[in-house]
């Protein structure tokens, strides 16, 4: 007998006979471990730095390191002091359950157990990430809630691959988790390929395959053979249902945060928008407002003496109850020409021209900033659309990021007499913005009237609504919440407004705007920059005025005849001086006709720049929002947790429920010898006994017989039987004897369960390779001789 | 032999059970393991191409106890044994023997030449010349001798035990591959290892232990035990595994020449003896299994690459290769009842 000395069956030295303690043997069997579980930390640690297009600054990602280090050194400390894996796994698993309960619920901590307060904190908190996620624009800011999903499922990722690729040198399935990281930011955004950093994870994915497979190589006890080494097409299918599950399981947890929404929010295609991202200009100015880290939008430096609104677009038709921009059908090629004199605008309004310098820093807009209105803008770079009637400039194609240009503008200085007497007279062409949905809720046009009723004049009207906003009865909030419709302009969120007296620029902006109309004042929204704050530097001799994402603002315009489209400020609370023509000082000095005395009064009646923490802003969600929140988080969590666990244990109940069949089948099978050495070659195969399609049932036999010790006479009755079913004459197998190939088999099993180690048995049960072979469909060939003929 | 030959010669006409099989097989061996110690395996080899009626070819270099096996088997089965010590001047009259004029008679007188006897030792085959190698063909094949226009039939059991020294060895013609190809298996007795022939040095002190050899079965026995192995069940499953290894020898990359269909027929007959010596009804894989190189290896003719390359020459590669083709032909088992 020269055959090729097969591998060992059982990798964890379970051998019999073997009587060294089980720490040490495990000790040995792990020598290089640390390395494997270093190099686990490397490749999640530069998949992670896929994410640096998403999330702004590195902070993040030390502080998620730092997690994945501690964790992965709690198990690596457990491996070298010999525990066996499924502790290391569990006390991973328990580190991480602390560190949950330290990041979530802080207050709680001394109760070991999680109480329901904590369960309910944690779900609050997950909302909060969601909601978090879901307000913010790319990149976001790694703010509280982020950070700790981020650590969260991070350090779970890093136990899991641990535990597969050191644990059960798998480090094959372990690359899924660095690979599940990876997948966030393309999921997130259609950003490009970060080649760096898929080539660094490439690397030290490759680092973990080399580390792997050196684990308990260097130990004292030599070469480790391994059988069902090769290509392994199980485990390629079980990557990509890995891979598919997570790209369907991240989308679930990071809400709102998927390139896929935002395309459908953007794919109902209402008009060009604000953002290239395609989101509606309202919500995303929602959103922007929301940023507790606001970015440098533009700079600008103006002859004017105060700060401009720049304006992008005007939401104009609300016919359909919703404020939506006049469309630029009629736009022309912009090439330097002259807007022409602005619509409705009288030549005895005085006017002053200034001149602006506009550099637009983070910005990405189809729509050019402008103030209104202008007269000509120079130096622009690119192709862009005049809308005319409007004074709007566009370019479809929706980058405005690193543009300058010079905008030659006009400062309205209307005489409060001249204010006074312009008519209620709305010409043809204007018609359209006095435009109400029929089914208005009867609420706005009251209080319209209720409010501005007494006025004479439409200016005074107008007057009068602004003075209603921003009296103190509002208060500015950016707490709408986004998901029941508020963060919206449309007829019925405005009525809501009107009750609840609370929300930010665009309920102000819309709920002016709609009053006005219904008093018979033409108006529009405009969407565009509140002046910004006073840099300290200047250009040319000029202040320099920078402008953040925080500062996107609407503001209504109402238009009279013969001065044509004024801007007001009905909004509260930010700190921006209103027009010093819209305060009702203005109108009473014009009455008294001493308009050039009026001095600009600063009415701020909130406290400025209130921004209420996004994390408070719960307080607006009824009890029952907040239930129904943490079921669906629970829902969420519970549904990944099982889909983990389905797919996981799959392997381990289609093997069960084979060998469950085939027991069944033994008492009716035609073959029933057959049908239990197939079994057995199997379990064979479970636990990694070596065996090859050239061998016969002798040969299995007698080397199986060699490795383990098994039941006497177990599996040579059965072997016989099987050649006896399978070689002699037909006729000849005159009974079936199924007698005794049940317990003989079962005998077998429970031999070969009680032979290996306790990892090695879960390792069988877990991850049965048997199946693996039968898709294979054919075994591993090994060179065996004939055996000896002697008989 | 063809069976209705079988009758005409007179065999018993009931096969045995296997144990009565069993029993005389056994009392064979221990009268070959007598006179060669630790060689079971040669041994087992030579009775099963007694009983499958194949012929043997020991092949080993001199001295090792080729000759002594091949007295043994025939002394143990109680036929007749004829020895032809093959010569450079052997002439093929010598083998088959010889008409002559008897002038008494006036007619010319058949004297039956060394062939004509149940076992045929052959010494040394491969020193003769072709010539008379090749009168021993058709005696091997057809079990019968003709001359002068006259067929004279062989008596059965016939059996040519053959030993030859290596082809490298001086004054040797090589047997060519048609004639090799008649013999059923090619065995190596090898050296012994020092214990046994440490015994055998005891055991030859004063008498050669060839002497004391007494016949176990007779020649009726011998019919019984040839026709109970024909009886032995090769089932399909079995039959294509054995005509799967025949082919995978006649596609081999280091193989000129692959084994022949006799070789695929010889390899099923020796089959069948080794599982009636084991004592079942019918063929396994591993009866196959164990007799694929004795059966076929001296059929294969290797490439001149395979043949000189440094596993040993020729045969030895020829060995390998064939272990390998076996480990990598899958064995047939069947999950379900399909005949």
């Amino acid at each position: 007998m020269s055959s090729r000395r097969s591998a060992r069956p059982f990798a964890s030295g379970a051998l019999p006979g073997n009587r060294r303690p089980a720490p040490q043997i495990r000790r040995e069997a792990r020598s290089g471990a640390w390395k494997s579980s270093l190099a686990v930390a490397v490749c999640l640690g530069a998949a992670l730095l896929g994410l640096a297009p998403v999330l702004q600054g590195l902070g993040w990602w030390f502080a998620t390191m730092s997690i994945v280090l501690l964790l992965l050194g709690v198990m690596t400390a457990l491996r070298a002091w010999g525990a066996p894996e499924l502790v290391v796994i569990a006390a991973g698993a328990v580190v991480w359950a602390a560190l949950v309960l330290v990041l979530y619920a802080g207050d709680s901590l001394w109760f070991v157990f999680p109480t329901p307060a904590t369960l309910t904190d944690l779900s609050v908190d997950l909302a909060d990430a969601g909601l978090s996620i879901a307000q913010q624009e790319v990149p976001a800011v790694a703010d509280g809630p982020i950070l700790q999903l981020m650590v969260m499922a991070v350090g779970l990722i890093a136990i899991v691959s641990d535990g597969l690729a050191t644990g059960l040198r798998a480090p094959v399935l372990g690359g899924l988790g660095p690979l599940a990281v990876l997948a966030v930011a393309p999921l997130v955004r259609h950003v490009d390929p970060n080649v760096p950093v898929y080539v660094a994870t490439a690397a030290a994915f490759l680092l973990m395959l080399w580390c792997g497979s050196r684990i308990g190589v260097d130990g004292p006890r030599g070469p480790r053979l391994r059988g069902g080494g090769g290509r392994n097409p199980l485990l390629a299918v079980g990557m990509s249902v890995a891979a598919i599950a997570a790209m369907v399981v991240l989308p679930a947890i990071t809400p709102g945060l998927t390139a896929d929404s935002l395309a459908e929010e953007s794919g109902t295609g209402r008009f060009p928008s604000v953002y290239a991202t395609g989101v509606d200009p309202t919500i995303q100015l929602g959103r922007d407002l929301r940023r507790s880290d606001p970015l440098l939008s533009l700079t600008y430096s103006t002859t004017s003496e105060e700060g401009l609104y720049l304006k992008m677009v005007n939401l104009g038709d609300f016919s359909t109850g919703l404020w939506e921009p006049e469309s630029p059908y009629d736009a022309v090629g912009y090439d330097g020409q002259d807007f022409g004199t602005p619509p409705g605008l009288a030549a005895d309004v005085p006017t002053v021209q200034s001149s602006t310098s506009v550099s637009i820093a983070a910005l990405r807009s189809d729509w050019l900033p402008l103030p209104y209105p202008t007269q000509k803008v120079e130096q622009l770079s690119g192709d862009w659309l005049l809308t005319p009637g409007t004074f709007t400039v566009t370019d479809l194609r929706g980058d405005t990021r690193g543009l300058n240009y010079q905008v030659t503008g006009l400062d309205i200085q209307p005489t409060a007499e001249q204010l006074a007497a312009a008519g209620a007279v709305v010409p043809d062409a204007i018609s359209g913005f006095l435009a109400l949905p029929p089914d208005l809720p009867p609420v706005i046009a009251e209080t319209a009237a209720t409010v501005a009723g007494g006025a004479a004049t439409n200016y005074d009207q107008a007057v009068a609504l602004q003075e209603y906003f921003r009296s103190g009865e509002f208060r500015y909030s950016l707490s709408a919440p986004v998901s029941n419709g508020y963060d919206s302009d449309n007829a019925l969120a405005i009525a809501d407004f009107l009750a609840q007296k609370e929300g930010y620029c665009v309920h102000f902006a819309g709920a002016m705007a709609v009053m006005a109309r219904t008093l018979g004042i033409p108006s529009r929204i405009a969407v565009g920059y509140a002046p910004g704050q006073q840099a300290d530097d200047t250009a040319d001799g000029l202040p320099v005025y920078e402008v953040y994402t925080d500062q996107l603002h609407a503001w209504p315009e109402l238009y009279f005849d013969g001065i044509g489209w004024l801007p007001f400020e009905p909004t509260p609370g930010l700190n921006i001086t209103p027009p010093d023509y819209s305060l009702p000082d203005y109108a009473q000095a014009g009455a008294s006709g001493s308009a050039s005395t009026s001095q600009p009064s600063s009415t701020s009646t909130a406290a400025p720049n209130e921004r209420p923490d996004i994390l408070n802003g719960q307080g607006a969600q009824s009890p029952e929002q907040i239930a129904l929140g943490q079921l669906r988080g629970w829902g969420v969590f519970a549904a990944i947790l099982g889909a983990i666990a389905v797919i996981g244990l799959a392997p381990f109940s289609v093997r069960r429920m084979l060998r469950r069949r085939r027991l069944r089948e033994l008492d009716t099978a035609a073959l029933p010898g057959t049908l239990a050495w197939t079994e057995l070659e199997d379990t064979l195969d479970d636990y990694r006994v070596q065996r090859s399609a050239g061998d016969t049932l002798h040969d299995l036999d007698r080397r199986v017989r060699e490795e383990l010790t098994l039941p006497e006479g177990a599996l040579e009755r059965l072997r016989l039987r099987v050649e006896f079913e399978q070689y002699a004459h037909p006729e000849s197998t005159d009974a079936v004897r199924r007698a005794g190939i049940r317990s003989d088999l079962e005998a077998l099993i429970r031999a070969l369960e009680l032979g290996a180690s306790r990892a090695e048995r879960s390792r069988a049960r877990l991850l049965p390779f048997s199946l693996l072979s039968r898709l294979r469909g054919r075994r591993g060939r090994t060179t065996s001789a004939p055996g000896s003929l002697v008989p | 032999m063809t069976p209705e030959a079988a009758a005409a010669a007179g065999f018993a006409a009931a096969p045995l059970t296997l144990e009565e099989f069993g029993g005389h097989t056994s009392a064979i061996m221990a009268n070959l393991e007598s006179v060669i110690d630790g060689k079971t395996e040669a041994a087992t080899l030579a009775l099963i191409v007694l009983i499958a009626e194949g012929h043997l070819l020991v092949e080993d270099v001199p001295g090792v106890g080729k000759t002594t096996l091949a007295k043994a088997l025939a002394t143990s089965v109680g036929c007749t044994v004829s020895r032809i010590q093959f010569t450079p001047d052997l002439l093929p009259s010598d083998v088959t023997g010889v008409s002559i004029y008897n002038q008494v008679d006036h007619a010319f007188e058949f004297k039956r030449g060394a062939v004509f006897a149940n076992i045929v030792i052959a010494d040394e085959i491969n020193r003769a010349s072709p010539k008379t190698q090749s009168a021993l063909l058709e005696c091997m094949e057809e079990g019968q001798v003709s001359i002068d226009g006259t067929t004279h039939p062989l008596e059965p059991p016939f059996i040519v035990v053959a030993t030859q020294n290596p082809i490298e060895m001086e004054g040797t013609y090589a047997l060519p591959e048609a004639q090799r190809d008649r013999f059923m298996a090619r065995i190596s007795m090898g050296y012994p290892d020092a214990a046994a022939e440490l015994i055998m040095l005891h055991n030859r002190e004063s008498v050669s232990p060839l002497d004391a050899l007494r016949p176990v079965v007779d020649k009726p026995q011998l019919a019984a035990m040839i026709l109970t192995a024909r009886s032995i069940y090769v089932s399909r499953a079995v039959e294509s595994y054995v005509v799967s290894i025949v082919q995978a020898t006649r596609g081999h990359p280091e193989f000129r020449l692959g084994s022949s269909p006799r070789g695929t027929l010889h390899l099923v007959r020796a089959a069948k003896v080794l599982a009636a010596l084991s004592g079942r009804e019918f063929v396994v894989p591993d009866d196959v299994n164990q007799l694929v190189v004795p059966v076929l290896a001296h059929r294969i003719v290797a490439t001149r690459r395979a043949a000189s390359d440094a596993r040993g020459g020729g045969a030895e590669a020829i060995a390998t290769a064939l272990r390998a083709i076996v480990a990598a032909t899958p064995v047939p088992l069947s999950r379900t009842r399909t005949s």
